[in-house]
């Protein structure tokens, strides 16, 4: 018997197929928030992602039936590679959204921040530590822009991935039921995979209108005020992280430039960011 | 290679634009390249026609934008970079 584990992830339903009960508890772990059922099926059910072969050099990930280019897989580039697969897939279904690398988060007050910027500028931080305010969340990681409204933003949910440098900040998201760890490849340092939910229960939102973009940026002193970014500072770094390239995607990126505002978040602690950006919501005009 | 400072640079077609409040997108739909100009770039990309030289554009620019040469070459370099040259 395999095992079949269904995730919804943007309004999508994927499918990962565990073929060897050796990896079971591992595959477990992978994405847990998003888990929506698991069944059991035999090893020629249709599944978008499939693991099958228990150890090396046997173990392969296969996508839409076709083996991985990369293989055999070590039990962490697996788990890896499934997690970024997981992301893409809804990509595949819905080419037309825009797709953007970024997190979001709900003030209190009901304003749905962006957070923008490039893997270790602070997305995951920032999110995790509004998480532990209480602030609703739609994603860390990815957002997708499904159109025809600019604005309508739509989070993937995933599990959260903290580097190591990042572990001290939340010292409660070790013992978090489903946290998983393992080392990057090429790399000493290690990553941390936990279910946000397992925190912090019901704050997910899969959708919320855009009220404004924030691009954190780590500052080694102390904290510095946000500043405003001009509509092509934005647009330089909005483009950088936009996963599409279509014509909806430009469209989009030029809207969001020009109408939502936008600003620099220089943080040195991720807690202290917090209220940092509740003020900052809190001024927030309406949309035009 | 070094770029030919008798070469007058021209814009590559294809473009689509949008316009920022200090600046503009540009977009090539063939390819998906989206680049940000700031809006010594956008003056600087205005005269690359095909008709003057970087040395003339240079002069114009300083001219019409009030843009140092040192703006002028920055832009003209970036617009290479972006390949919108």
């Amino acid at each position: 018997m395999s095992l079949l584990l269904i995730y919804r992830k943007l309004g999508h339903e994927c499918r990962l197929r565990i073929d060897s009960p050796t990896l079971e508890p591992l595959a477990r772990c992978l994405q847990s928030s998003s888990l929506i059922r698991e069944e059991t099926c035999s090893s020629s059910t249709p599944a978008d992602l499939a693991w099958v072969g228990s150890s090396a050099p046997d173990r392969h990930l296969l996508l839409h039936g076709q083996p991985w280019p990369v293989a055999p897989l070590t039990a962490s580039q697996l788990y890896l590679q499934t997690d970024h697969l997981l992301d893409h897939l809804p990509r595949q279904v819905s080419p037309q959204s825009v797709f953007l690398h970024a997190g979001a988060v709900v003030a209190p007050t009901g304003q749905a921040l962006l957070i923008c910027g490039s893997s270790g500028a602070g997305k995951t931080s920032l999110v995790t530590a509004c998480l532990a305010q209480g602030w609703a969340w739609l994603s860390d990681e990815l957002l997708a822009f499904p159109g025809p409204l600019w604005h309508s933003m739509h989070g993937a949910k995933r599990n959260f991935n903290l580097k190591a440098r990042s572990f001290s900040h939340f010292p409660q998201t070790a013992s978090a039921p489903g946290t998983f760890e393992l080392p990057l490849p090429d790399s000493r340092q290690r990553i941390r995979f936990f279910n946000p939910d397992a925190l912090h229960p019901g704050l997910h939102r899969p959708t919320a209108p855009l009220r404004a973009l924030i691009f954190p940026q780590f500052s080694p002193t102390a904290p510095l005020p946000p500043s405003p970014l001009s509509q092509a500072e934005t647009a330089s770094r909005l483009a950088s992280e936009l996963l599409s390239r279509h014509p909806h995607a430009f469209a989009w990126l030029a809207s969001a430039s020009r109408l939502a505002p936008s600003f620099l978040l220089p943080y040195h602690h991720p807690r202290d960011a917090v209220p940092v950006l509740a003020d900052l919501a809190q001024q927030l005009a309406p949309l035009p | 290679m070094p770029p030919d400072p008798a070469t007058p640079p021209l814009v590559r077609t294809g473009f689509l634009f949008e316009p920022l409040d200090d600046g503009c997108l540009l977009y090539e739909p063939t390819s998906g390249k989206m680049v940000t100009l700031n809006h010594a770039a956008e003056a600087v990309l205005s005269l690359c026609t095909g008709e003057f030289t970087p040395l003339q554009i240079e002069a114009l620019a300083a001219q019409e934008f009030a843009l140092s040469p040192a703006e002028t070459a920055l832009a003209l370099q970036q617009l290479r970079d972006a390949e919108v040259i």
